[in-house]
């Protein structure tokens, strides 16, 4: 066993060294230009994506040179079981990776912790261990491609999809990764056997590779669904395409100015004032309301989709402050020469965040080199001078502060629930914290709400909220269109309730759930395992609509009626038989497509006439 | 002789038959090989034995009925099992980018009984050195050295799938000399497969004979030969159908004279060939590479009789 | 004791005759012309299989019929020795088998169309080499 593990590390040596010494050098350079450790999440996918596929070709070419006929049983006929020949040549292949992958990546935070004053965080001494684990879910992957039955191999690429799309967050990332890099190997060590072309014997090994194959299949409908959609963009009727977008549905909604929304709202409202604020609306200006927050940062996350948010420069004082997870501070270098500047807390003691802080650019009023950071639910005054970050505003603690945007004098504060409105005067005047005057709540969740638009009316303000981000989609709400009143006193009515339309049928809406209920389930919890809801981002899905429920149903009784068929014709033992029906049953046309790619016709169906030879 | 209990038996298979498509590779194959001395498996291409040998080693599952290899079922050889039996292909399939000394070690390491004394005794026939990686050395020498790996395993049955195929007449010897000079093949059963009938007749006790998937002859390759007669018949008119010469396994018209190739006829062929008009017969004996040949030919493509 | 002599024959394959049955006229014939004397010891089945390059089964089988026919005799754990000559086979028998390589050499002769005495001298200055063995 060892020596099989030798031979092949020494095989591929030169390969691994050469290929380590080459991403040294690309990381070495990148690192002279720029904060390896500071980068947006693309640039990461990017390298991910290159480890993937450099495990990939590396499980391809192996696999690939042992499984000629001779050359396979000149591996597999020794007094050797299976799983520890396996076991070798794998294990071999994971040190090679992290040689070639994660060995530079260690040496080059090392670099970053120790030669410059660089924020290197507990975080990003998980980089190479991440590297490792998804070059070695690739090279697995590459591995069963070549190594499980030609029909079928290809499934193993499920995982490097749940790699790239999951949704966990922190160091439970490396559990997801970890996970998917032990079924990959079960999907390995099930194929690893004499006859290549068999299909999996016991009841774990079946569920082991028809799982993955199932969600493979599922995900191919999904790919032909987007196929689809493409050549109906290209013939030009596709409602995001179209010149003029259907009357009613919600892209016309978002194609609006903030003026046409609000008159659009308005036409619907029997408010007694609404003639005269259509008037109002069309003589002065409507104010749309931002965010400034692209997802809600989480302690110790390995990657940030907005990076640059989470560091901010100086100009006045020519110093970048990098936040820190370990020490939920900012750090700061100066861009003079590289040198540790000092630490930024909040207040004059320097106290930690209460949450990982994000630079809101700057806020009128305040002084040159000023500007606004976002913590959790507060905001803070960063004072260039002082070089202190100042509590400013302070939400209720459930909330968390997404943007600020001025309005005339006023501060109009947007959380996850409300909108605040605050005096900007007094913002300007003092270091105290302020307290709102008014709170809107939004009537409908965070992650729906697309677009808000505002106009100050002299007893109050008219707020407009379009809930149509998901309407495409089955986890989006019904869109609909709410405008408030909020007046001076801070009574809030509702003026005016819109329904909008669907642009697409339920059909297509739905199509990521009637293919198979089932896996659409659990494709949600995958992606969802270990991670943290970001309330920016909740939607209120309605119920699923009854004729796409029968329509599934119908597509799980004909999965089924031919799978009834087809387990006629394949050489099953009874147990499996039924298994597979019930499969079918349950989980729909994948579950077909995965047992009809398992087995395939023809030479399996005379083991059945030898197992039965009453019927043959 | 006694016949051999089932246990007497390296291989034994059943009605195996093996199909790929609408082709069968193996037609109810009954096969049972004794323990000990040298079987010589021939047969045309695309006889089988390729196929027979994969689904013996588990690597092939049989369409239809079973197969087994020193008593156990062959799709359910455990590592100890495979242990017992040594595997030679015609490739000699070996890691070309490791050392010899290499894997010399890694076999050393898998096989429990490994046998340095029979391996040096192989490997001597050959200018193999411990330092030169396997992908440089000759074709002959690496049958050379796969020879010495698979006897030193001290296997109980060693199948040897067309081993000096590809090989030169100097590498061809070696090979030979080196397997039957090797005491360690001596003590196992050798199954050897060739189509090289030189080879056959030098090395085989026992000769088998698969064509098209079915067993065709297994004796003593003499008693083969004995079967086979070459018979010359001058018949001055065309001779009799070839459909009605009894045993024919071909029919040849040279010079104006029928050569008939026969099996199984004993002297009242002769009387046969003067009822169908010959006016004078006569008889020889045929080597083995003639018989075996003769026989296998029996039913491809007949040169018109004229 | 008498040393292991060498046994130089040939074996050809892709002849009519088996290979145990050339080495069997081989020898008698090394026998009949006293390059074999009485009492020689002959090389061991595995020396002799590794010679010719052949399976020592096959020698092995040869030699059963040598020591059968009385050509060779067995000395128990010391080898294979040439036999003292003796009446190896019956009278019938040895009749019979003369008829047929007198028939066999007729016939051979008969197509050469060679005068019979000829033949005859040729025969005899043939068979001298068997004289050696009858003095032996």
């Amino acid at each position: 066993m060892r020596d099989l593990f030798k031979g092949e590390l020494l095989r591929f040596r030169g390969w691994a060294i050469a290929g380590a010494v080459l991403h040294l050098l690309v990381l070495g350079f990148l690192a002279r230009v720029v904060d390896l450790a500071q980068q947006p999440l693309l640039v990461y996918r990017v390298f991910g994506g290159v480890y993937v596929l450099a495990g990939l070709l590396l499980g391809l070419y192996q696999m690939g040179s042992y499984r000629r006929p001779n050359t396979w049983l000149n591996l597999l006929h020794r007094p050797l079981p299976g799983w520890r020949i396996a076991a070798s040549l794998l294990g071999a292949g994971a040190v090679l990776l992290a040689v070639a992958a994660a060995l530079p990546v260690l040496l080059i935070a090392g670099y970053q912790a120790g030669m410059t004053a660089r924020v290197v965080d507990l975080r990003h001494w998980l980089f190479p261990l991440a590297a490792l684990l998804i070059a070695t879910c690739g090279y697995l992957a590459g591995a069963y491609c070549m190594l499980g039955g030609r029909r079928h191999s290809t499934c193993a690429l499920v995982f490097l999809v749940l790699l790239a799309v999951s949704q966990a967050i922190g160091p439970r990332v490396l559990i997801v990764q970890a996970l998917a890099l032990l079924w990959l190997a079960a999907m390995v060590l099930v194929a690893f056997k004499p006859d290549l072309s068999a299909p999996p014997r016991s009841l774990a090994a079946t569920v082991i590779t028809a799982l993955p194959l199932q969600m493979g299949v599922y995900l191919l409908a999904l790919l032909l669904g987007f196929g689809m959609e493409m050549l109906w963009i290209m013939q030009g009727t596709h409602p995001n395409n179209m010149s003029v977008p259907p009357p009613g549905g919600h892209n016309e909604t978002e194609r609006m100015t903030a003026q046409q929304r609000m008159l659009a709202g308005l036409a619907v409202s029997r408010a007694p004032q609404a003639p005269l604020w259509r008037e109002q609306v069309a003589l002065s200006e409507v104010q749309p309301i931002g965010s400034q927050l692209a997802a809600t940062p989480v302690r110790n996350e390995l990657t940030h989709a907005a990076a640059a948010q989470m560091e901010f420069d100086d100009d006045e004082l020519r110093v970048r402050w990098v936040f820190s997870h370990d020490r939920m501070r900012f750090e700061g270098y100066r861009l003079t020469d590289g040198r540790r500047f000092g630490e930024l807390g909040v207040g004059t003691d320097d106290a930690a965040f209460p949450a990982p802080a994000q630079a809101a650019g700057s806020l009128p009023a305040l002084p040159r080199g000023d500007g606004a950071l976002i913590a959790g639910n507060t905001l803070y005054h960063y004072v260039s001078a002082s070089h202190q970050a100042l509590p400013r505003i302070r939400l209720p603690a459930s909330e968390i502060l997404a943007g600020v945007t001025p309005v005339g004098e006023s501060l109009v504060v947007l959380s996850d629930r409300a909108l605040y409105f605050f005096d900007g005067r007094d913002a300007a005047a003092g270091d105290a914290l302020l307290s709102p005057r008014q709170r809107l709540p939004i009537p409908g969740r965070s992650g729906d709400l697309r677009d808000i638009d505002l106009i100050e009316l002299v007893d109050g303000y008219l707020v407009s909220f379009s809930f149509t981000t998901y309407a495409h989609e089955l986890t989006g709400v019904a869109p609909y269109q709410s405008v408030l009143w909020l007046d001076d006193s801070g009574h809030v009515t509702e003026v005016a309730h819109r329904a909008i339309g669907y642009d697409y049928p339920a059909l297509y809406r739905y199509k990521a759930w009637w293919p198979s209920p089932a896996l659409y389930a659990l494709r949600v919890a995958a992606l969802g395992l270990f991670a943290v809801v970001d309330p920016l981002d909740v939607t209120a899905p309605p119920p699923i609509p009854r004729r796409v429920q029968l329509f599934a149903g119908a597509l799980m009784l004909l999965s089924l009626l031919a799978a009834i068929w087809l387990c006629r014709r394949r050489a099953l033992s009874t147990p499996a038989r039924l298994a597979w029906l019930l499969a079918c049953a349950v989980v729909g046309l994948p579950a077909l497509a995965s047992l009809w790619l398992l087995y395939p016709a023809g030479e399996y169906a005379t083991y059945r006439r030898r197992l039965r030879p009453a019927t043959a | 002789m006694t016949e051999p209990t089932p246990s007497e038996y390296v291989i034994q298979t059943e009605a195996l038959c093996k199909r790929y498509g609408a082709k069968l590779a193996l037609d109810h194959l009954d096969l049972r090989i004794a323990s000990g001395r040298i079987h010589a498996i021939v047969g045309a291409n695309g006889a089988g034995k390729s196929t027979l040998f994969r689904i013996l080693l588990g690597f092939l599952p049989p369409s239809s009925g079973r197969a087994s290899i020193l008593g156990r079922d062959s799709q359910h050889l455990t590592p100890t099992d495979r242990g017992r039996i040594g595997f030679v292909n015609e490739e000699h399939t070996l890691p070309n980018w490791m050392r010899v000394a290499a894997v010399t070690a890694m076999q050393r390491h898998h096989y429990p009984r490994w046998d340095q004394r029979a391996f040096d005794e192989v490997i001597g026939h050959y200018h193999v050195l411990p330092e030169q990686k396997v992908g440089q050395l000759s074709r002959g020498e690496r049958a050379g050295f796969n020879l010495a790996l698979t006897l030193a395993q001290r296997p109980e049955l060693l199948v040897l799938d067309e081993p000096t195929l590809g090989l030169d007449v100097v590498a061809k010897r070696a090979f030979l000399e080196s397997l039957l000079y090797s005491n360690a093949a001596g003590q196992c059963t050798v199954i050897y497969c060739s189509h090289q009938m030189e080879e056959v007749e030098r090395v085989a006790d026992n000769l088998i004979i698969l064509e098209r998937g079915h067993l065709m002859n297994m004796s003593a390759p003499d008693d083969f030969c004995a079967r086979v007669m070459h018979w010359v018949a001058d018949i001055p008119f065309a001779g009799p159908a070839p459909a009605s010469v009894p045993g024919l396994l071909q029919v040849q018209r040279i010079d104006g004279l029928h050569h008939y190739l026969v099996l199984d006829q004993d002297e009242d062929f002769a009387d046969f060939l003067k009822a169908s008009g010959a006016r004078s017969v006569q008889s020889m004996p045929v080597s083995l590479d003639r018989a075996v040949n003769g026989f296998l030919a029996k039913n491809h493509a007949v040169p018109a009789a004229a | 004791m008498a040393r292991t002599q060498a046994l130089l024959i040939q074996i050809a394959t892709g002849d009519p005759r088996p290979i145990s049955k050339q080495i069997v006229d081989g020898v008698r014939m090394k026998i009949a012309t006293g390059e074999l004397a009485v009492g020689a010891q002959l090389p061991s089945v595995r020396g002799l299989a590794q010679q010719l390059t052949i399976n020592p089964n096959t020698v092995a089988k040869a030699y059963a019929e040598l020591t059968g026919e009385g050509w060779l005799e067995s000395r128990q754990g010391l080898g294979l020795y040439v036999a003292t000559p003796r009446q190896r086979l019956s009278n019938a028998e040895r009749d019979r088998r003369m008829d047929e390589a007198v028939q066999g050499f007729v016939h051979e002769v008969a197509a050469l169309d060679y005068p019979p005495e000829r033949a005859l001298s040729r025969l005899e200055r043939a068979l001298r080499v068997l004289a050696p063995k009858k003095t032996a």
